[in-house]
């Protein structure tokens, strides 16, 4: 008999640009899904009751889906992480962390202060063993698919747990991003890359060249070699290796392009009438396109290498992405990622 | 001898007792073939129905049901209400082929001049007591329901009940018949509570406009919990619901405790009724360990910010409220484009 243990999804309600509105509306959208009767799945809005109930009320959702945990404080945008979380024991994302720490939850997402969050996670979770170094994995939309689901999405890590990493870091993040594209896309043997500024093995940082040897020589991890920059979008590879510092900015980049490509397109639509109708016959398509590079489609980022399941989404995040994220914890929780991931490592 | 009457309860019957899809065609054929014994029931409704009707010392409960049905489904409800033990005193559907073959295309679907009308016809030929009502949010059953009490209590004169019959497109005859029974009634502010079933789960605030006496609830579980606090139910019956709710709908402790926390949230329940319920923990209704399990859970959940339930603030403005009603079914919400 599977697993019939309920599901609890700790949201830390309060993080974000546009907290709580748009996490109460995503999890209250999401508590009107149908549940899996196997594992019912349950949410925890963390922060300010008093304003989450109102916002609460205003929605439709299945309150038996939904409790809600006081938390008196929020962590800004702009506070220093150690500062704040040594300051705030009692704000929203520690708090939300502190349920999955206790067990009363079984993953954590967040659209608040990055830093604080990977930050609460490394404090409150324990990385799982042989890896000193947690990462964030972030998807993205390539013309290329894979996997039985012929999923269009690659994998980049870390995109900002860290700064640095060490060659030992990057080849552990290539072996937890292998192991998370064969759960996500079912893909059996990704390609992993390591991102570099040339597809030379002696071509780069030092750490770059000593984590091109590690991979290339290790014997489960199906190494696709260097990529550059300009390859990310074109889906090379499966999953895509980086310090955290570049990865970043790589991620942040791709969600700019595709965000100023529509910019421009809005700014033709008003300037020339040909344009306009060109576009407007363009608009279906064009639509499916936006859908596939909008950030909000694919919400969260895992926190890959502790031994709980963390979903950081972007603090712009909406009703839309939070959803996704959801999703996502939810897809992770079932597949007991840390597990799994654990398990890839050491074989 | 006749029993004397202590209490009124008045029911919808489709999704406010039974689990009933009339959203499609399909649906409405599809309830209308099913047998009794494939009728389902909304979790919890028949337990609590039975805790509230069973006779007493004090008498026993009259029950009523009026429903949006065709009145060629009776046999077949009847026969559901035997399986499930439920002998109502009086039993209303409504004459859906008389509508049609009159012509009378809006009362088809309109409810608010059909079960008015009805109700105050059952007020008017039933026994004298307190009333407790319950809808669902698929009508206007919360708008309905306040009406009848506000009527009762003698709260709205005939001319602002002829513009409300108006705004709500009821028919000439049924509107006569509603003013001429409400020239006769019997003026008594005896309705208690009016509990709507959220079956389309829809935002308990909508319901705010009609004050506190109207409780949104998502299960029959929040209705005995308010029942409790009110006096009416005594604890065991509360964890009979609930323990129904867990044997034959595969509810959860934390389904059971969120739902205690939604109604502590929003006001309808003070914290007492947690210390309240402990003392009888050790109740037979719930497997071993259950009751103490669902009490921790609740404790833990219990709001820490404390503000008092919303005032009585007299009836709202019906007109507005249909008018903003009408308005919400009207609002069409395109898909922004890109451009």
């Amino acid at each position: 008999m599977g697993d019939t243990r309920p599901i609890n999804i700790a949201v830390d309600a309060m993080g974000g640009y546009h907290a709580p509105d748009e996490v109460v509306a995503a999890v209250a959208q999401a508590s009107l899904k149908r549940e899996d009767q196997t594992r019912p799945v349950y949410f925890t809005l963390v922060g300010d009751e008093v304003r989450l109930t109102e916002r609460l009320v205003e929605s439709n959702h299945n309150s038996e889906r939904i409790q809600i945990r006081h938390a008196p404080t929020v962590v800004g945008l702009s506070e220093r992480p150690r500062q704040a979380i040594e300051d705030r024991p009692d704000s929203s994302i520690l708090q939300a962390c502190d349920l999955v720490r206790t067990g009363e939850a079984d993953a954590v997402i967040s659209a608040g202060h990055p830093g604080v969050a990977v930050l609460a996670a490394l404090q409150f979770f324990e990385l799982v063993e042989g890896i000193p170094r947690a990462a964030l994995a972030s998807v993205y939309p390539t013309p290329r698919v894979r996997g039985e689901k012929e999923d269009p999405f690659s994998l980049i890590l870390d995109v900002g747990a860290t700064l640095r990493a060490t060659p030992e870091d990057l080849l552990n993040f290539g072996l937890m991003g292998s192991a998370y594209a064969r759960i996500v896309s079912n893909n059996d043997r990704p390609k992993v890359a390591l991102l570099s500024n040339s597809r030379e093995s002696t071509v780069g940082p030092d750490e770059v060249v000593a984590a091109y040897d590690l991979m290339s020589t290790h014997p489960t991890l199906n190494f696709y070699g260097n990529i550059e920059g300009h390859e990310i979008p074109r889906g090379l590879a499966d999953v895509v290796v980086c310090e955290g510092y570049a990865g970043d900015i790589a991620i942040k980049i791709l969600e700019g392009v595709s965000e100023a490509a529509f910019d421009l397109a809005r700014s033709a639509y008003n300037s020339k009438m040909a344009w306009r109708m060109g576009l407007k016959l363009l608009s279906g398509g064009l639509k499916q396109l936006k859908q596939l590079t909008d950030f909000e489609e694919y919400g969260g980022a895992p926190l890959l290498g502790i031994d709980q399941v963390v979903i950081l989404c972007h603090p712009r995040s909406g009703k839309k992405a939070i959803g996704n994220a959801l999703k996502l914890a939810i897809k992770n929780v079932r597949a007991e990622l840390p597990t799994t991931i654990a398990e890839a490592l050491h074989g | 001898m006749t029993d004397s009457i202590r209490h009124i309860y008045r029911w919808d019957l489709d999704k406010t007792y039974l689990r009933t899809d009339f959203d499609t065609i399909r649906d409405l054929v599809r309830t209308a073939l099913q047998r009794p014994e494939d009728k389902v029931n909304v979790p919890g409704v028949v337990t609590l129905l039975k805790e509230l009707t069973h006779h007493t010392d004090d008498g026993r409960a009259y029950l009523t049901f009026i429903s949006g049905s065709p009145t060629q489904m009776r046999a077949k409800l009847e026969a559901k209400f035997a399986l499930d033990g439920i002998e109502p005193d009086v039993f209303i559907l409504k004459p859906t082929l008389q509508n049609i073959l009159k012509g009378r295309f809006r009362a088809i679907r309109g409810q608010v001049g059909y079960k008015l009308d009805n109700l105050l016809k059952v007020r008017h030929e039933g026994p004298v007591a307190g009333e407790t009502l319950f809808g669902d949010d698929a009508e206007q059953d919360a708008f309905i329901y306040s009406l009848y009490a506000d009527l009762a209590a003698g709260l709205i004169d005939r001319d602002l009940l002829f513009a409300i019959l108006d705004e709500a497109g009821v028919y000439a005859p049924t509107r006569a018949s509603i003013l001429e029974r409400f020239q006769s009634m019997r003026k008594d502010a005896n309705v208690g509570r009016i509990f709507i079933h959220l079956d389309r789960h829809t935002a308990p605030g909508r319901f705010l406009v009609f004050g506190p006496r109207v409780v949104p609830i998502t299960n029959y579980f929040q209705a005995a919990l308010v029942l409790f606090a009110d006096g009416v139910l005594d604890v065991e019956p509360v964890y009979r619901v609930a323990a129904g709710m867990i044997r034959n709908h595969g509810y959860g402790i934390p389904q059971l405790a969120n739902s205690f926390q939604d109604l502590l949230r929003r006001r309808h329940l003070g914290r007492d009724v947690v210390d309240r319920l402990a003392t009888a923990a050790a109740t037979d209704a719930l497997p071993s360990g259950l009751a103490d399990e669902f009490l921790i859970r609740v404790r833990a959940l219990a709001p820490r910010q404390s503000r008092p339930t919303t005032a009585w603030e007299g009836p709202p403005d019906y007109l507005a409220v249909l008018k903003a009603d009408q308005k919400l079914r009207e609002k069409i919400d395109p898909e922004p484009g890109l451009f």
